[in-house]
């Protein structure tokens, strides 16, 4: 009994502290329009640190941007706080990748309140819109074949043909927040079209004395890396998404492994090897 | 698993960032393409 009441006040507390933090971030936003005059940066909130990276690539310093999932973290661990909440409280943009891995992100502008950054609102970028959707899942999909997205893989951005569709439709969203900034936006994004364009000519020369071989991966992350760089997929060690593989599959995987004289697993860093 | 998986199947483990700032000097959408085609490149010399 006082184990429970402790908690009722413990939630109590939290829970005038949010209101508190939430009013000082609404006066805090009121003041930079009114003591500045000018139109204040569009506060801009990215689920991921890949559309973090090409939003701050457009934005520059015209916008104040924000990232919900921290670098290093894996999106599929991540639990809602406080602190994210008003981030999608005060914000003016959400950029998302349309297709699910940020679902969480639904959760934070409904708790938010924010009606700004509803789904379907243009203020909120799906940036997937305009590319070409690879494993878009067929049938019926549950819980018991892992964290999937029926949708289609959402790692999109790791093939570099695909970042001008993506930074336009984050140009869009960047635009319709701040349109007295839609020539910078464009600048900062054709400047930055560049850089990767050279890149891309650097990273394929590098690739392409390897065309056609086969890679296993631990999570199904680089289907559109493969595709960008003529690599094969050969094999995923986890078969379902963040649930442990079986042992026959990974008897088959092995097998493959060494019938297709595959040599190298790519290991995403936040997974553990052993 | 997975160095269990290479070492069972004859492979090299290449640990990657599969995100931008997922390892350190890669907090960019160049730097990060730059360490996985390189690492990647390496290991399948």
């Amino acid at each position: 009994m006082l184990e429970l009441g402790l908690r009722r006040l413990a939630r109590g507390a939290a829970t005038r502290h949010l209101v508190l933090a939430l009013g000082a971030v609404a006066l805090a936003g009121a003041g930079i329009a009114s003591v500045h005059g000018a139109e204040p940066k569009p506060r801009v909130v990215a689920t991921l640190p890949d559309l973090f990276v090409l939003t701050r690539a457009v934005a520059g310093d015209l916008a104040a941007l924000e990232l919900i999932a921290r670098f290093g973290q894996n999106p599929h661990d991540m639990e809602v706080r406080p602190s994210q909440i008003l981030m999608v409280r005060r914000a003016d943009v959400v950029i998302r990748t349309g297709l699910e891995e940020d679902a969480w992100i639904d959760v934070m502008v409904q708790r938010a309140a924010n009606p700004k950054v509803l789904r379907g609102s243009p203020n909120v970028v799906e940036a997937f819109q305009g590319l070409e959707v690879l494993k878009v899942m067929s049938g019926r999909v549950d819980r018991s074949m892992g964290d999937v997205h029926p949708l289609g893989s959402p790692h999109y951005t790791l093939d570099p043909d695909n970042v001008a569709t993506v930074t336009a439709n984050i140009t869009a969203g960047l635009t319709h927040a701040a349109p007295e900034q839609a020539r910078a936006f464009e600048a900062n994004r054709q400047a930055f079209l560049e850089k990767v364009a050279e890149a891309d000519r650097r990273w394929k020369a590098a690739l392409a004395p390897f065309r056609g071989a086969g890679v296993v991966s631990y999570h199904d992350s680089w289907p559109y890396f493969y595709r960008a760089f003529g690599l094969a997929e050969a094999g995923i060690i986890e078969d379902r998404p963040g649930v442990p593989p079986s042992p026959q599959h990974l008897t088959n995987l092995i097998r493959t492994m060494r019938e297709q004289k595959v040599r190298v697993i790519l290991h995403e860093s936040w997974y553990p090897r052993t | 698993m997975t160095n269990r998986v290479a070492k069972e199947a004859g492979a090299k483990v290449v640990v990657v960032p599969q995100s931008p700032g997922a390892l350190k000097g890669t907090e960019d959408y160049v730097t990060h393409l730059d360490h996985v085609v390189g690492a990647l490149a390496a290991a399948l010399k």
